[in-house]
């Protein structure tokens, strides 16, 4: 099954544009002419991750086209999945994506006319292109071409030592950005950091907090709303290094992907079982005349919601996580981040938790918070796990300490 | 500056910055234009104008005339600006289009008669019912006029094989069902079985569309055969399940409304959908055939100097094989009923040939797209699979091996086996087919057998013999529930019936010992169906 959002001829325009101006396509054999785009453009085949690593820079970028012209930035994956991949992008086509982006929440759409806007980035030190995770860095060393300064963090979150932890409050406020661009587990650990140490957040700000990197489960958004609800608009993003701003959540909560600025497609998993309804995105770009994607495949999973309340056109989705991430049970279902997400919910005993699938179809389901839990709501957590598990080789365990991944993110759903 | 670009500029900042009363000569940020908005300006000025206009150095001062006056600069000098990219031409309704490199194959076929038989496809069904006829018809003319496909005349312009869709008030005329009762016949389903090998024999020509034909036979009260044929190069095995389907929504419309509704949407027909290959795929097949594939001999009878296309079918159930066993088996080894089926089918080629390189046709669906799902047309790529079989390893590895080659061969599916019979430039044998002599296919859960309680019809899919064998010798697996069906067809020329029913025992002797014998080895099957071999021989030459 296959489903599409957006604007399809522009799509097969800059197919067009890619097979005719990008060598890495024009190796490829020609587009064959076709009755329409409908039946041309599905059989274009997909690119990935790795045909864009191998073919950078002179095989992807678009002829005449140097990553040294104007308003180029160069980006780099964190490389958790993978080799690092560095993308180009224009900044005005970034700027566009996020404007039309921003559209799609009213409580932030004000940052489209806000003079200037002053972004800090906290999340796994690996997204950026600075070394933040070095204790002896200055702010200075820390600001991106674009103005975006990001902030002192250890790749392993939960052992950045006190003074790092106490720099990067302080440079939160005295940049005076207007848009924390935060991974929520970095952004929770902070505002408990600095409850516990008695440093106060300047509430009187007009701040926009977009979270991103991480999956934000509902425990940390509960977190978060501790320090936000009220006073800073919280919305997910979902974003690429290979292309910004992909998409972003509406007052309702619900993640909007970006159709204006992408063709999306949607490829249904195959699965056995019914209640694994899930999409894998395909995005073909739309209008880069730098470094064109054509259908690229995300690797990241959805389910698609059908039309929101907000009323904003854009396809509603409910990200799921990345396919590496992905469980697969014996009977052939997937349990997925987001699945796993919904059954934990937030109670208040639960900060952060993680679930490690080991060999041998046993499961270790770890948690931390600053509670201990009833017996009977820890009972009632691991009757429902083992139901979305189909399993009773299922550990419960309450730790103190994860261990981040070595790029610096955090995998809710762990195989090893 | 042109009064042009003047005007599409003031319009894209009023759109994008939001100021309705621009001053031109003054600083756009100290009117209002926020970075973002500017930086979507400079988006939406590349996109129009293929201009990037860099306002890096002069952002706080930037005013409409700046802007406005770059733009001209710029694409002064770029000489009027980049021409935009030529798109690829869209097919117009009615024209003339080239055949796919899938559908060539049959288009050479047409030189030589007994080939072109041999391709005509086709299935047939046993109806009983009240089956009306007239609403028949009816849903026959829906069916074309919603499948372009079946409506493309085939011809050549300037030495270019191609086909054009012909309109459907052109072609409706032409369009019967032949009705034909039987049923005071002595032995009707007899004389449907010859009928049937007839129409198989249909030379259609291919300018003159349709190509296919529609036969309905009455063989008793309230019992009919429809069979249907049609020459391989308008559609693949797939689309009898779409005809079907749409066949019988439409019988249902038409016989509760009575009239029929709205004609629907024609189904787009895009013949090349199947063959955009790239050149990985292209490396990947030639590397496999850098040496010529090897001629196998099953039969000890001396092969026709032409090859033969006169042939039967045998249809037998495998009962000596339990489904359950296999799908432990297949589980185990981690590989599909395919891979699992297809490699008992290359043991038997290797053990009855005595060759241990052997090249199986195995067919394609390439239909990875939902937009063909529903579209009659010819995808289908039979793919030349090798495979080389040592004797010292573990049958199991070697299944598992087969599956990994087949994965493979699918992952470049797209690659026509007909470009690469030209391209490997093959000697010429007319006695043999270019690339492998055997196919072997495998199917789950694919044949009808329906009751329509609202139609009062039971609907039953049958074999009928159609005389024509495009292999040496075909198997078709096919899997319902728990039981597995073999269809062997065979040339006449080289196997008799009995001859093929021993094949198709060694098959299932081979998937036995496979379920019985967990360490068999590779010789060790081979051996095993040759001691049966060596008897079977004497017993024929006695």
């Amino acid at each position: 099954m296959h489903k599409a959002f957006g604007n399809l001829d522009a799509a097969w325009k800059e197919a067009s544009f890619a097979y005719k101006s990008v060598p890495f396509f024009r190796s490829r054999p020609a587009l064959t002419p076709a009755a329409s785009p409908a039946a041309g453009f599905l059989d274009i085949p997909m690119t990935s991750k790795p045909d864009y690593r191998k073919n950078f820079p002179a095989g992807v970028l678009a002829d005449g086209r140097s990553v040294n012209d104007p308003y180029v930035q160069r980006y780099q994956s964190s490389g958790t999945s993978g080799d690092r991949l560095v993308s180009v992008i224009h900044a005005f086509k970034l700027a566009d994506r996020m404007a039309n982006c921003l559209s799609v929440n009213k409580s932030l759409s004000f940052l489209l006319d806000e003079p200037k806007i002053r972004m800090c980035r906290y999340a796994a030190p690996n997204c950026s292109d600075v070394e933040c995770s070095n204790p002896n860095t200055s702010m200075e060393d820390r600001i991106l071409q674009d103005g975006t300064l990001v902030l002192p963090v250890y790749h392993d979150l939960l052992t950045t030592p006190e003074p790092m932890l106490k720099r990067a409050f302080e440079e939160l406020h005295s940049y005076e950005p207007n848009v924390w661009y935060v991974d929520p587990m970095h952004l929770s650990v902070l505002i408990k950091k600095a409850r516990a140490s008695g440093w106060k957040f300047d509430m009187n700000r007009k701040v926009s907090v977009l979270l991103t990197y991480t999956f934000a489960t509902q425990a940390l958004l509960r977190q978060l709303a501790t320090l936000c609800e009220g006073h800073f608009p919280v919305a997910s993003v979902m974003a690429m290094s290979e292309f910004g701003f992909v998409g972003l959540a509406c007052e309702e909560g619900n993640l909007h992907l970006n159709d204006k600025d992408y063709y999306l497609e949607f490829i249904q998993m195959e699965a056995p079982d019914d209640r694994d309804d899930l999409w894998e995105l395909v995005i073909t770009s739309v209008g880069d005349r730098l470094c064109p994607h054509i259908r690229y495949r995300t690797n990241d999973i959805y389910r698609l919601l059908g039309k929101c309340k907000c009323g904003s056109t854009m396809p509603a989705v409910a990200f799921q996580g990345r396919m590496k991430d992905l469980v697969r049970l014996p009977s052939g279902r997937y349990v997925t981040p987001g699945e796993l997400d919904a059954l934990v919910g937030a109670p208040k005993w639960i900060d952060i938790f993680q679930l490690t699938f080991q060999k041998g179809g046993h499961f270790v389901f770890r948690y931390s918070g600053e509670t201990e839990p009833a017996a009977d709501e820890l009972a009632t957590l691991r009757s429902k796990l083992e139901d979305l598990l189909e399993s009773k080789a299922l550990r419960m365990e309450a730790v103190q300490y994860f261990p981040f991944e070595r790029g610096g993110k955090f995998q809710l759903v762990r195989t090893g | 500056m042109s009064t042009d670009t003047a005007q599409r500029l003031a319009t894209l900042c009023k759109e994008i910055l939001r100021i309705d009363h621009i001053r031109p000569d003054a600083s756009l940020v100290l009117q209002g234009a926020s970075s973002m908005r500017l930086m979507q300006l400079v988006a939406r000025l590349y996109e129009d104008f293929d201009v990037i206009v860099d306002l890096s150095e002069v952002m706080g001062e930037v005013t409409l005339d700046w802007i406005a006056a770059t733009v001209e600069e710029r694409r002064a000098a770029d000489g009027g600006g980049a021409p935009a990219p030529a798109e690829e031409p869209m097919r117009q309704e009615g024209e003339a289009v080239p055949l796919s490199e899938l559908q060539l194959a049959f288009w050479e076929m047409r030189r030589y008669a007994p080939a072109m038989s041999a391709y005509n496809e086709g299935v047939s069904h046993l109806v009983k019912g009240d089956l009306d006829l007239a609403v028949c018809q009816k849903v026959l003319v829906e069916l074309v006029a919603l499948q372009p496909a079946l409506r493309n005349a085939y011809f050549e312009v300037d030495g270019v094989a191609v086909q054009r869709e012909v309109p459907m008030a052109e072609i409706e005329p032409s369009l019967k069902l032949e009705v034909t009762d039987l049923s005071g016949h002595a032995d009707p389903m007899a004389e449907v079985a010859a009928q049937h090998r007839a129409m198989y024999a249909t030379r259609f020509d291919l300018s003159a569309p349709p190509c296919f034909r529609v036969a309905v036979w009455k063989v008793g009260e309230r019992r009919w055969v429809v069979s249907w044929v049609v020459y391989h190069i308008v559609t693949d095995w797939w689309a009898v399940d779409v005809l079907r389907r749409s066949a019988a929504k439409l019988y249902r419309a038409l016989m509760a409304a009575g009239v029929p509704q709205a004609r629907p949407v024609a189904v787009p027909q895009d013949p090349h959908a199947g063959t955009r290959f790239t050149a990985e795929d292209e490396a990947w097949w030639l590397e496999k055939f850098q040496t010529p594939p090897r001629a196998l001999t099953l039969s000890p009878r001396p092969r026709p100097l032409i090859k033969s296309y006169a042939g039967e079918m045998y249809l037998q159930e495998l009962k000596g094989v339990s489904v359950s066993r296999l799908e432990g088996l297949r589980e185990r080894l981690n590989v599909t009923m395919s891979s699992l089926t297809y490699a008992a089918f290359s043991l038997l080629l290797t053990a009855l040939s005595g060759e241990d390189d052997v090249t199986v046709g195995v067919p394609f669906l390439n239909r990875q797209h939902a937009d063909v799902q529903d579209t009659v047309g010819l995808f289908v790529n039979s793919l030349p699979v090798r495979m080389k079989a040592e004797h010292g390893v573990a049958a199991a590895d070697y299944i598992r091996a087969c599956h990994g080659e087949l994965l493979e061969a699918f992952r470049h599916g797209r690659y026509p086996s007909f470009r690469l019979m030209r391209q490997l430039k093959l000697p010429t044998r007319f006695n043999r087919a270019p690339l492998y002599d055997h196919l072997f296919s495998y199917y789950e859960n694919t044949v009808v057998d329906v009751v329509s309680e609202e139609m009062k019809l039971a609907v039953t899919e049958i074999e009928l013999p159609r005389g024509t064998s495009k292999y040496d010798l075909s198997l078709f697996v096919t899997r319902t529930g728990d039981r597995l069906d073999c269809k062997a067809e065979y040339t006449t020329a080289l196997f008799s019936q009995e001859e093929v029913a021993t094949i198709v025992s060694h098959y299932q002797v081979i998937l036995e010992r496979l379920l019985g014998d967990a360490t068999v080895t590779v010789g060790g099957v081979l051996d095993t169906v040759r001691a049966r071999v060596q008897p079977s021989l004497s017993q024929q030459q006695a």
